[in-house]
């Protein structure tokens, strides 16, 4: 992971400001430095790039005692614990259709802030943290229809490779969390 | 003058609103004289808003302003004093002045040019006092005990002669109020004695009362019966007494007040003698300031606020106001904290059995386990330390439904009658909150479906006016809350039509049901019977709100009817969600509390017993049957029929009143004190789950809902709650 190191770098000066890089030092900053780059965290799910805006990102943690809660849906592992504070946590391999992992080396706890409330998104491994331009977002290929498809807010080109941004808005509607049959049963 | 530049602009907008309000006072009275009777308390105000304005107009020099409120203050004393009668002409002179305050105050605020001339209205306010007195008081009170004629100001007296002379009977209500919440709890009587007829006076009672209550005796006139008095305000501590005026009555206030009485006529504080105030301190300084609190004005706030009375009162307002409002949020956060300590206690006492295990005999050990017991102590006097701060008494939603139903009874032209009964029960706080809706709900429910039109009601030979009683009472540790009408009850067979005619289920279905089976189809979502929603209620989002809501609280809700009596609901709520007592079992691997509150008990049963009625578990407990629920199975983590040790089974019954269910589980793990953590959006309707919870060494486990366990148990199985019919074939879900 060669490009680690510059984008840690980077990821300095948080919230968007604009920054040197190496290019500036060559041609002695005749670029004009650019405000609107957006920075994401990085992540591995199965075989993907995945990212997550860094603003929606609270905290990264390693993954520890989760309680399944039943009556949910798959790809709900189930509560955790997080300073006081009980919140769900998202498998996103299944959530995101994509076969799990046994096992992954270095699993995380991504703990995103969605709507006022945190949510734990379990994912195989943490990259860095990457910036962004704009004109290097796409919206996602109409190939990539169904149900992933509405996870997908983005394609971002980062140094040759894909990073797929996600959507949270779908990825954590509440409305799929609970089992459809489950909440009938009750009166 | 700078003094007067920068602060005119304040006189003058304070002094635009005194006239206003007095302009309206007279309005009002004018529309009254002319019917006949008049207000006793518009005069009061009247005369009052006159008073500060003299205060205020004397305090920045306006010197006319000053010289006609002060003539006008005595007019208006003389009117209130029953010296002068109220007459269309009075009321011209007092018109007249009004304008003579509007020119004045423009004059004022042009620099004070002095140009208006105030004598020709003096003169005719002058003229209104040698013409018109009245006749004098010279209403026999005799009969009227001297201790209390001895208290009363010159106004009070009046009113007394007044109400006396006016044919009117006279009460006296005696009432308790708690120090910290005396303001509300006289302001909510006041409210309710003044439907009945007027408040005389307050006169603090002799009767000996705690260190925190004050008793203070009310002196009524009113037309009406002593049964309609008491049973309009008799409640919690309020009781009634008619004075009889033939015969002397008791005493009732111990000591001459002047203190007390004084506050009824805000003119005499600034210049009231000395004479008794020093033997009235003595006696009791929180009678002082319930006096201040009960009648701090606006009038009486002015006064203070420039300096017309001699700040001795403001010892009294310090004396009631040691409350502090505090944000929930911030008990919350000392509860999880207290919740958080009692999970360093439990794990701190594991370590100190590991110790144990392998050094005994430490007296360091010894000294810490003892420190443990004390912390553990302490530490369950702070929770409930906590748990009474979130405390209120129920009464405080119930006088909001009060002012609900005078409003929805008259918007739906219904003579409603509303008893309250409890009002002084506590619940959290929070739970008082949450239940404001829902109850607000049934008493619409109630008024609109309940209650019959008046006609309706005398054809069928019941009172004209429609009753309904809100009581609340402590059953355990739990709270009931009821809420019956006298109206036309649900007819069973209405919303079993209802019921098909919506899909809800067929005839086949409902033809075996029970009456209270078809009943639990108005807390279904979207059931209603009505075709057209009305202003109030038939919009068929109703009892399934009120339900979840309930159930949200862990509260129960049941319905009991009977066609042509009336209807009532009973509510069961906890005392607190804050932290509870949890009961910890294992199934199938999982740990799970159960809120204490509702196991009624746990026993232990062999598989043997089980036997199947209908496809459904159940067993015989004490000659009754018991429907069961596989908590494994209704979480899908076990497969059907598979029994860890089918020679023990433990069996934790849960349920309310009648409804009783027995849940199986593999463990039972202890009882322990929670805080009930929320599970989010996401996860807040996964139904039988009502929240999670720390136990000791971070262990995140869930706290099952058991009013939803209840529910589905008895969705599942008809020979759920009265075992009437277990042959009914299975309508749940």
């Amino acid at each position: 992971m060669a490009r680690e190191a510059p984008d840690l770098w980077h990821a300095a000066p948080r919230g968007g400001e604009g920054f040197a890089t190496e290019e500036d030092y060559e041609h002695g900053y005749k670029r004009e430095v650019r405000h609107d780059l957006q920075q994401y965290i990085a992540f591995r799910v199965g075989s993907e790039r995945y990212g997550v805006s860094i603003g929606d990102v609270s905290e990264i943690s390693m993954v520890l005692g989760i309680t399944p809660v039943p009556r949910t849906a798959d790809f709900v592992q189930g509560i955790a614990n997080i300073r006081g504070v009980v919140i769900p946590v998202v498998e996103l391999s299944t959530r995101l259709l994509l076969t799990r992992e046994q096992q992954p080396p270095r699993p995380r706890l991504l703990i995103v802030r969605h709507e006022e409330e945190l949510y734990g998104l379990l994912v195989d491994e943490v990259y860095a943290v990457v910036t962004i331009a704009p004109e290097a977002l796409e919206d996602a290929p109409a190939a990539l229809t169904g149900a992933r498809g509405d996870y997908i807010r983005a394609l971002a080109r980062d140094e040759g490779e894909i990073l797929i941004i996600l959507d949270l808005t779908t990825v954590l509607d509440a409305r799929d969390f609970v089992v459809a049959g489950a909440r009938g049963i009750g009166r | 003058m700078s003094e007067h530049g920068r602060s005119s602009n304040e006189f003058l907008s304070e002094a635009q609103e005194v006239i206003e309000a007095f302009s309206r006072n007279l309005l009002e009275l004018d529309s009254q004289q002319r019917v006949g009777e008049h207000d006793p308390d518009l005069l009061n105000a009247a005369f009052r808003a006159v008073h500060s304005l003299k205060g205020l107009a004397a305090l920045f020099g306006a010197t006319q302003i000053t010289s006609l409120s002060h003539t006008l203050e005595s007019t208006l004393d003389s009117l209130r004093l029953g010296k002068l009668g109220l007459t269309q002409q009075t009321l011209d002179v007092l018109f007249a002045s009004v304008e003579m305050f509007q020119r004045l105050l423009a004059d004022f605020g042009d620099g004070g040019a002095d140009e208006v001339d105030i004598a020709p209205v003096l003169a005719r306010i002058a003229a209104l006092s040698d013409g018109g007195a009245a006749a004098a008081d010279s209403t026999d009170l005799a009969g009227l005990d001297e201790s209390i004629l001895g208290v009363l100001t010159e106004y009070e007296e009046h009113r007394l002669r007044e109400n006396v002379r006016l044919g009117r009977r006279l009460f006296r209500v005696h009432a308790s109020f708690d120090l910290l919440a005396i303001d509300v709890g006289i302001e909510a009587l006041k409210g309710k004695l003044k439907e009945y007829g007027e408040v005389i006076t307050y006169l603090p009672s002799a009767d000996g009362s705690a260190e925190d209550r004050i008793d203070l005796d009310i002196l009524v006139g009113s037309d009406c019966a002593l049964a309609t008095i008491v049973g309009g305000v008799e409640e919690g501590g309020v009781t009634v007494h008619e004075i009889a005026r033939t015969r002397a009555v008791a005493a009732q206030a111990p000591v001459a007040q002047e203190e007390d009485s004084g506050h009824a006529e805000p003119a005499r504080r600034g210049g009231r003698a000395p004479t008794g105030s020093g033997s009235a301190e003595a006696v009791a300084p929180p009678q002082r300031g319930v006096s201040v609190e009960a009648e701090l004005d606006d009038d009486y706030a002015a006064d203070v606020g420039h300096g017309l009375i001699e700040p001795n009162e403001s010892v009294s307002l310090r004396s009631v106001s040691q409350t502090v409002r505090v944000e929930l949020s911030r008990l919350d956060r000392l509860m999880n904290l207290v919740g958080e300590l009692g999970v360093v206690q439990a794990n701190l006492g594991v370590t100190a059995d590991a110790m144990r295990a392998t050094d005994g005999t430490s007296d360091l050990l010894r000294d810490m386990i003892g420190h443990l017991r004390t912390m553990s102590r302490k530490l369950s006097f702070l929770q409930q330390g906590l748990l009474d701060v979130r405390m209120v008494p129920l009464g405080q939603v119930f006088d909001k439904l009060a002012r609900v139903v005078r409003k929805l009874g008259r918007e739906a032209g219904k003579d409603i009658r509303l008893s309250i009964s409890g009002a002084q029960t506590e619940i959290d706080k929070l739970i008082v909150e949450e239940l404001s809706d829902p109850l607000m709900h049934m008493i619409r429910n109630c008024i609109d479906h309940g209650i019959e039109p008046r006609e309706e009601r005398i054809d069928q030979g019941k009172p004209a006016a429609g009753r309904i009683d809100l009581r609340a009472f402590q059953r355990g540790n739990r709270v009931v809350i009821e809420v019956e009408d006298d109206g036309r009850g649900i007819d069973w067979r209405h919303i079993r039509d209802a019921a098909v005619r919506r899909g809800v289920a067929t005839a086949v279905e409902t033809r075996d049901m029970t009456t209270s089976e078809v009943l639990d189809f108005i807390f279904r979502p979207g059931f209603t019977t009505r075709d057209h929603a009305t202003e109030l209620s038939g919009r068929g989002v109703g009892m399934d709100v009120v339900k979840t809501n309930i159930g949200r609280l862990s509260g129960m809700i049941d319905v009991d009817t009977a066609p042509g009596r009336g209807t009532r609901f009973e509510i069961t709520l906890p005392v607190t969600l804050a932290i509870i007592q949890a009961l910890v079992v294992d199934s199938a691997g999982e740990t799970f509390c159960i809120p204490l509150n509702s196991v009624l008990e746990s026993i232990m049963i062999r598989q043997a017993d089980i036997v199947t009625v209908e496809g459904h578990e159940v067993i015989s407990l004490r000659g009754k049957t018991l429907p069961l629920l596989h908590l494994s199975r209704l979480f899908g983590t076990r497969a059907e029929h598979e029994y860890p040790d089918a020679q023990r089974i433990y069996v934790v019954i849960i349920g309310l009143a009648q409804h009783r269910v027995g849940l199986l589980v593999d463990e039972l793990a202890g009882q322990q004190d929670v805080v009930i953590k929320p599970l989010g959006t996401a996860l807040r309707s996964v139904p039988g789950i009502a929240g999670a919870t720390e136990l000791g060494a971070d262990r995140t486990v869930l706290l099952l809902d058991v009013a939803a366990l209840v529910d589905e148990a008895l969705a599942r199985s008809d020979v759920g709650a009265t075992s009437q019919h277990p042959e009914a074939p299975n309508h749940g879900a």
